[in-house]
């Protein structure tokens, strides 16, 4: 699995940011930009929160940039930044983040390729908030139980749970008509930490 | 055909990657400007007389708070010393979080030198969020001061956590 930010920039360039340099800046932000927004909009689901996030988040990276060590690769600390500030953002809005879709608004387009796509898009915004963040966070940045667990601030149980209700719930919603496996409902729960 | 966990997870891969509606660059740019500008301000703050500032405040609070507060004789007698103790404590329950929270901020310099990046972000990004409910608490109704109040323990919590993690903090959970 590999995470839209895994894009490898030049040493040189966060060097150049770290001692200031706003035309690196403007190259590292560019760079992030749509991992970025997308990362925050899957999570919170609006055009605004994505914003803010993106935001917030870069701010805080060009404030905290001096604090990189080279340690870990840089774009894997940017979207650890967006995840949390996105998760902030999904928790301080509360139930008011909730999409607002009908599920009779998602099976009429379904015979297109396009209409497919919408379709998992649209049923992936019906998920409640949190299970949503632990779905994506899980399934497309590839972060473990235990590290969606810390950013959400609970065990790694809480995020396996999150992650085996999501993916049984789209189930359910894509084919409403299908009975859904054992083996497939998630209740047998084989997710590495 | 049930789609298995890959198959629904690649659906979710295969999903557009999407950009902001508008250029948010420039909001960024004014907004670094702006704490550029400020930094005249916060590098005063960082020095020294900081040390001195707050432990003026705290010596003023301290002295205002014991003005304020009744003496324990005047609200109920003493029976035992049992009882004291406990009056004692429930007595400094209602300030206990805010202390606790002061001191978790005074170890945030602290604890930023021994994280790895992540970590420093992570807890700079748990300071703001602990200052804007603060802020929200002011402002918000009370039927709402109880959910921000959750809210704001569960920050500290994260907070103490991840600095005790580093070996910086006096609070264990």
């Amino acid at each position: 699995m590999s995470s839209t930010f895994a894009i490898t920039i030049d040493l040189g360039l966060i060097r150049q940011a770290q001692s200031g340099d706003r035309g690196a800046f403007k190259a590292i932000y560019e760079t992030f930009e749509k991992p970025a927004y997308t990362l925050a909009y899957r999570i919170c689901q609006r055009h605004d929160a994505a914003r803010d996030v993106v935001q917030e988040s870069m701010l805080m990276i060009f404030r905290r940039i001096g604090q990189f060590r080279f340690d870990a690769p840089f774009w894997s600390w940017v979207r650890k930044v967006v995840a949390n500030a996105a998760l902030m953002h999904l928790r301080r809005n509360g139930e008011e983040q909730w999409a607002e879709v009908l599920i009779d608004d998602v099976t009429e387009d379904r015979s297109d390729g396009m209409g497919v796509e919408r379709d998992m898009e649209t049923l992936f915004a019906r998920l409640a908030p949190e299970r949503r963040a632990v779905l994506w966070l899980y399934a497309v940045e590839g972060y473990s139980h235990r590290e969606i667990g810390e950013m959400m601030g609970y065990t790694p149980s809480y995020s396996k749970s999150q992650l085996m209700r999501a993916r049984r719930q789209l189930r359910r919603w894509w084919a409403p008509d299908e009975a859904v496996p054992d083996n497939l409902a998630g209740e047998t729960d084989d997710d590495n930490d | 055909m049930t789609m298995t966990d890959q198959e629904l997870d690649h659906m979710l891969v295969q999903l557009p990657q999407l950009a902001p509606r508008e250029n948010l660059w420039e909001n960024i740019e004014q907004q670094l400007s702006a704490v550029d500008d400020g930094d005249v301000i916060a590098s005063a703050w960082r020095s020294p007389v900081r040390w001195g500032m707050a432990a003026l405040l705290v010596v003023g609070v301290g002295l205002f708070v014991l003005r304020v507060a009744p003496p324990a004789e005047d609200v109920a007698p003493r029976q035992t010393v049992t009882t004291s103790k406990t009056d004692d404590a429930a007595r400094g329950s209602h300030t206990g979080s805010a202390t606790m929270r002061s001191a978790v901020r005074s170890q945030g310099r602290y604890a930023r030198h021994l994280y790895s990046g992540d970590e420093a972000v992570r807890d700079a990004l748990l300071e703001d969020e602990l200052r804007r409910v603060e802020q929200a608490m002011l402002y918000a109704a009370p039927t709402e001061q109880r959910t921000l109040w959750q809210y704001r323990v569960r920050l500290i919590e994260q907070l103490v956590r991840i600095r005790y993690e580093a070996g910086v903090t006096l609070y264990e959970f």
